[in-house]
């Protein structure tokens, strides 16, 4: 842990509202954006980072420090989005809603293509909205794994630290993941899904 | 390498973790077969569409949201809107403030009983 950052954690332990001000601002974008690839949704995304954030301002005692705050925070976001997705799994099983209808409707933009120039737009446009609809359709710990290796650059030290798997379980896990992705977004360019 | 194992090797090879008999191992299955370097190549497509596409939108700020619910669930402890401390500090603090006030009420209570437009109660006599 560098000085800057143990030197904020001693002020976030006294509860110093400036430092967890600060905390917030630093590490929002990380958070947020995780949750809206998790979650497929930009409310619920912002919702669960607020919960983030109020679960680490009361439990912050509880970080020893033995890996980067961002890290720590990325592992309470990555419980919190599981969390969510098995309630809403089940508030969608009560509405007696289809678990695929489901998994379609929280497919929102979570990520947008960026097309290289206009001549691009359309066929970019297309490629987004079946990359986006082969991401939403991936397990949750399939998408973990890619937003956080593929879109995140993070260290497979780091994803251990997170997931709490092994680095070889981290490998294998993502590669399978990386798989599927591929097959299911040429299923839906191929029309055929 | 037969094309099953190559195709197992995709991710390792995106990034560009083969050893280096590996990295040539691969590199000849996908010179053989057409059909896999086409596949291969796709795969490498999605990644990187993956990878351009992540964070295109703009983040909320979060932080009135957060405040908002650490006040609430703290019952104004942290958070709070600090009334008395925004208005300044020395004689505006809440307990000099509470003296001052205490004192002026006392001021009028015996002006009031000098001028007898009030009367002291029989029992305080």
């Amino acid at each position: 842990m560098v000085d800057d950052e143990r030197r904020l954690l001693e002020r976030l332990t006294r509860r110093d509202e400036a430092a967890f001000n600060e905390l917030v601002r630093r590490h929002q974008a990380q958070v947020y954006r995780l949750l809206l690839r998790m979650l497929g949704d930009a409310a619920e995304a912002e919702d669960v980072a607020q919960e983030v954030f109020v679960s680490v301002f009361k439990s912050i005692e509880g970080f020893r420090g033995d890996s980067a705050l961002s890290t720590w925070l990325y592992r309470i976001a990555a419980n919190h989005a599981k969390n969510r997705i098995k309630y809403l799994a089940r508030r969608a099983r009560d509405a007696e809603q289809p678990l695929d209808e489901f998994a379609e409707t929280r497919a929102a933009a979570a990520f947008t293509a960026r097309p290289d120039g206009p001549d691009q737009l359309v066929e970019s446009h297309q490629a987004g909205g079946h990359l986006q609809s082969a991401y939403a359709s991936l397990e949750s710990e399939q998408r973990l794994l890619l937003s956080l290796r593929d879109m995140d650059n993070l260290s497979y030290e780091e994803i251990r630290q997170i997931t709490g798997l092994p680095i070889g379980t981290v490998k294998s896990k993502l590669h399978r993941a990386r798989m599927a992705l591929h097959e299911r977004f040429l299923a839906l360019q191929r029309g055929t899904p | 390498m037969t094309s099953e194992q190559a195709r197992e090797l995709f991710s390792s090879a995106f990034e560009r973790e083969l050893d280096e008999p590996q990295a040539q191992e691969f590199a000849a299955a996908l010179a053989q077969d057409a059909e896999l370097a086409r596949e291969y190549e796709a795969f490498v497509a999605t990644l990187e569409l993956a990878r351009r596409a992540a964070g295109a939108r703009a983040e909320p700020n979060l932080l009135p949201g957060v405040q908002q619910r650490l006040r609430a669930r703290s019952r104004g402890r942290f958070y709070g809107d600090r009334f008395s401390e925004r208005l300044g500090s020395g004689l505006l603090q809440p307990l000099p403030l509470a003296l001052m006030m205490l004192g002026l009420l006392a001021l009028a209570w015996l002006a009031l009983t000098a001028l007898g437009v009030i009367s002291v109660p029989p029992g305080l006599r």
